[in-house]
């Protein structure tokens, strides 16, 4: 097996990674936050969106083959754009999970780790992403694969054992703060659905490059009903104002008990979380180090990415001074950044991709009439 | 002076008998500068002579016959046509039949010479007058075809054969004149009879457990199959053993690749013995320095065929009973030889068992001292009150406790296994029960260690096979560390590198964690078992050339009580 050989449930698992972690974190009391009460609606409605989304960029891969956002970027700007673009997403990438273990980490020291240092939790993370792809790229996607479905196990018990503590009103008004926080302003919402930039670079790694149409909508289907779900869990257990202090999934299993004998069960939930951070940072650099790497030529000598992409996510990491700015930068430099990166410029690339495509072959249509 | 000093010394020291033996072993170097008795061994190139005296001599000499009590040369002689051919027979005493070289040997050569009658080639008959055209006479050809009546016997020329020959229990025969040797199979081994496994012990399936000798151990795999595709191919491995290693597979079945693959390593081998499989199973596993084992070992010709027939390749080494099947994936060392046996239901009832013995037997230590050092709050309040009294009067920490009892207890599994059996349960006994209750009553370890160590260590025992239940025992110390220094952080570290480590593994090429990552086709063939009716597919990842092995409805007779 090459190493782009990913089978397509391996696919919809790198897809589904991203996002679980990013549940785990931040996503719902995010959403919650912003929209309040409306939240299962928004989120329905951005679910929806995302759908459309991913029609559009089924069709717009379908006349590039076996190409993938890069291939289209050299095609259309040259080799400069495709250093560009391969410069942006990892650094994009780098970005998210800088901040993503920082707030992990964070969170951590709050509830179990007081004595920790905060660098500390985040070298750990680092040093076993390190090991990991050390190994190579497959053996990321095996065992994230093997990880996978323990963490939404684990995700789907908290739902599940959650439903003794759901207090049905909280989803009034229907609305929430108006139609225009739900539905226009909650239209950035849609940075939750941050996984699906991993699409426009995953069709090379297939092993059945056909299966890219049903891997785009099977792993959006999966990541809204989850997104859905989750964020009515916790819309249902939860105080508004109390979601944003620390992870998303642990103000939902805080609540949960199993009568007098397991009273605080969060601590075994919280294994799998680690887990599912572990699988998401090994991921992330993983990938940043694929599309680094490819956007080199053969020939030039090879540099140690894998290290530096770690050096540069630690950076990131202890940049935030406090748990303010980190808060500031995922609600708001991140969620901006996300739909202006994977659904403006990458969108954009692929439509100016389609157009020289179609100039190119009307041209050699009219050359061939003449 | 110096005078003085030895006669007061002698007076002194008059019966001194010498106390500090002073040996002191040569270095290596020294020794190869000395001796070059392999060398020839590595090249026996030499072919046989046609006089006797240079055999004999060149045999006395490789064999060291002069001090090398149990070769055995006996000088005769072969009267043949009035004629007098000096011959010798040797053999290795011990290793062959007396009985068989006396009566089927040395009597013919000896005494029957007489009934040898001339080969007619042709007869022609004219005018009353037969005319008979005789072979002429050829005493390499005659000795073959009419004074050895053996069913197995070769003529060989090089020393080197014959030599081999001689070391596996055959007896060889030089006669002068002659440049070639006669070998004869005449082997009596003395060799253990086939007996139920010892490790594999199953209630319902065969007792028929692999010997110490290949031609047993092929014999019963060939009774098993009951098929002519079963290939059995022979290898030497070793300059100096030679040890006969039979490399088997169904042709039909197995991939070309991981045959060729499996030959290729076995044939490039450049050691001088080979004593047992598992030595084997170290040269030629993918990844030899992976505590985690990468072929699997099994002494029950059940398994073995079971897995020939599921595409693998076999290697059987002489004088081991654990035959080696390859390639190995994780699930097949959580397999039992029983599964098969029984229905499924109560198999992977027992799998669920053995999926959660494998989960204590590894992080139940980790677990413990992560949660009483760092996740107090997920203990019942009840239970942790009980277990800080029970803590009271111990005066060490969580983590000098559980590795002072680890070690005992290794200690006890180590004394029990080493010590003759009648000793073992008793040193379990004292082990397990009185030293247990001591430390509790003298206040060296709590109670409820003692509870988490007995379990740990009867879950490692719920492991069929026990090199990867040794690969756990190892991993659980580090899940101790892991919990003591980062709780259950420190576990989930440990669980994800330990994933990694697994998945990076291959075994012959297929990859440690098939068929779950990567996720091939699982036909029935994963981790739980299915009903046999439903194993239709032989696994994915062998890439057999025979896919199917039953099939889509084998139970052929409910379609004709439809009809």
């Amino acid at each position: 097996m090459k190493s782009s050989d990913l089978g397509s449930l391996e696919a919809i698992g790198i897809v589904m990674t991203i996002i679980i972690t990013h549940i785990i974190i931040y996503l719902p009391s995010s959403i919650i936050t912003e929209v309040g009460s409306a939240s299962i609606l928004n989120t329905v409605y951005i679910t929806a969106i995302i759908f459309i989304l991913t029609l559009l960029l089924v069709k717009l891969f379908k006349n590039f083959g076996n190409f993938d956002l890069l291939d289209i970027a050299e095609y259309l700007g040259g080799s400069a754009l495709k250093k560009f673009l391969a410069l942006f997403f990892t650094g994009y990438l780098i970005f998210f999970a800088g901040l993503f273990i920082r707030d992990f980490a964070e969170s951590l020291i709050i509830v179990y780790f007081h004595d920790f240092r905060v660098s500390a939790i985040i070298l750990l993370f680092l040093l076993a992403s390190i090991i990991i792809n050390k190994f190579g790229f497959r053996q990321v996607v095996r065992c994230n694969f093997i990880i996978l479905p323990t963490i939404l196990i684990s995700i789907f018990v908290v739902m599940i054992t959650s439903i003794p503590n759901f207090t049905f009103q909280r989803i009034f008004p229907v609305l929430g703060y108006g139609v225009n926080e739900t539905f226009f302003k909650g239209l950035t919402n849609i940075s939750a659905f941050s996984n699906f930039i991993i699409l426009f670079y995953l069709i090379p790694l297939l092993k059945d490059k056909k299966s890219f149409n049903t891997i785009s909508f099977t792993s959006m289907a999966l990541s809204g009903v989850l997104l859905i779900g989750f964020v009515a869990t916790l819309l249902l257990v939860a105080n508004f104002d109390a979601t944003q202090t620390i992870l998303s999934v642990y103000l939902a299993t805080r609540r949960i008990s199993f009568g007098l004998f397991l009273q605080r069960p969060d601590s075994i939930f919280i294994i799998f979380w680690i887990l599912s951070m572990f699988a998401y940072l090994s991921l992330v650099t993983a990938l940043s180090n694929y599309v680094f790497t490819r956007s080199r030529n053969k020939t030039s000598k090879p540099i140690p990415s894998l290290i530096i992409i770690s050096i540069l996510i630690f950076v990131v990491s202890v940049l935030p001074q406090n748990i303010a700015q980190l808060r500031f930068l995922e609600t708001k430099v991140l969620k901006y950044l996300c739909i202006f990166f994977v659904f403006g410029v990458n969108f954009i690339i692929l439509i100016l991709g389609n157009i020289k495509l179609k100039l190119k072959s009307s041209s050699k249509k009219v050359l061939q009439n003449t | 002076m110096s005078l003085f000093n030895n006669f007061f010394n002698k007076i002194l020291h008059s019966n001194n008998t010498q106390d500090n033996y002073n040996f002191v072993l040569p270095k290596s170097n020294d020794i190869q500068n000395q001796s070059n008795t392999l060398k020839p061994l590595e090249n026996l190139d030499q072919t046989v002579y046609s006089d006797i005296k240079h055999n004999l001599e060149y045999i006395k000499v490789k064999y060291n016959a002069l001090i090398n009590s149990d070769i055995k040369i006996r000088n005769f002689s072969i009267n043949f046509k009035n004629q007098k051919y000096s011959a010798f027979l040797i053999f290795i005493d011990g290793m062959v039949n007396s009985e068989v070289i006396n009566r089927f040997v040395l009597t013919p050569l000896m005494l029957d010479t007489s009934t040898y009658s001339k080969e007619i080639i042709s007869t022609i008959k004219s005018n009353d007058v037969t005319i008979r055209k005789v072979k002429s006479f050829n005493l390499e050809d005659t000795l073959y075809n009419m004074l050895l009546p053996q069913n197995d016997i070769s003529r060989l020329t090089k020393f080197s054969e014959i030599i081999s020959n001689i070391n596996k229990g055959n007896c060889a025969l030089f006669v002068d004149t002659l440049n070639c040797a006669f070998t004869f199979d005449v082997k009596d081994l003395k060799q253990r009879s086939i007996e139920p496994p010892t490790s594999e012990v199953v209630i319902s399936g065969s007792q028929e457990g692999f010997v110490e000798v290949i031609r047993t151990n092929t014999s019963l795999l060939r009774r098993l199959v009951n098929n002519e595709n079963l290939i059995i191919e022979n290898v030497n491995v070793g300059v100096v053993t030679k040890t006969d290693c039979a490399i088997c597979y169904i042709k039909g079945i197995a991939n070309d690749e991981l045959v060729a693959e499996v030959k290729y390593r076995i044939s490039n081998l450049d050691i001088d013995y080979l004593i047992s499989s598992g030595q084997l199973n170290h040269l030629i596993e993918d990844n030899p320095r992976s505590s985690l084992p990468q072929i699997i070992a099994t002494e029950r010709p059940d398994t073995a065929t079971s897995y020939l027939l599921e595409g693998r390749v076999v290697v059987i080494v002489n004088g081991t009973p654990f035959v080696l099947a390859m390639p190995a994936t994780f699930i097949d060392f959580l397999a039992s030889a029983e599964d098969t046996n029984l229905k499924y239901q109560f198999a992977n009832l027992l799998k669920i068992i053995r999926i959660i013995a494998l989960v204590f037997t590894v992080l139940l230590p980790g677990l413990y001292i992560a949660v009483t050092t760092f996740h107090q709050e997920l203990i019942p309040s009840e239970l942790l009150f009980a277990i800080v009294a029970s803590r009271n009067s111990v005066p060490f920490p969580i983590l000098f406790e559980l590795i002072i009892m680890e070690l005992s207890f290794e200690l006890i599994r180590e004394a029990g296994i080493r010590v003759p059996s009648p000793l073992g349960a008793t040193i379990s006994l004292v082990g397990g029960l009185i030293l247990g209750e001591a430390a509790v009553s003298a206040g060296i370890v709590s109670p409820i260690t003692i509870i988490i160590v007995a379990i740990t260590g009867i879950s490692s025992f719920a492991l069929p096979d026990f090199i990867i239940s040794f690969h756990f025992r190892i991993a659980r110390f580090s899940y101790i560390f892991l919990g003591c220094i980062a709780g259950f952080l420190g576990i989930a570290f440990g669980i994800f590198v330990h994933m990694a480590i697994l998945a990076n593994l291959e075994s012959f090429g297929v990859p440690y964690l098939n068929p779950y990552a990567p996720l091939t086709e699982i036909n029935h063939n994963g981790y739980f078992l299915a009903p046999f009716w439903k194993k239709e597919k032989r696994p994915d990842a062998f890439n057999t050339k025979r896919i199917r092995s039953q099939s889509n409805i084998s139970m052929t007779w409910k379609k004709g009580s439809e009809k």
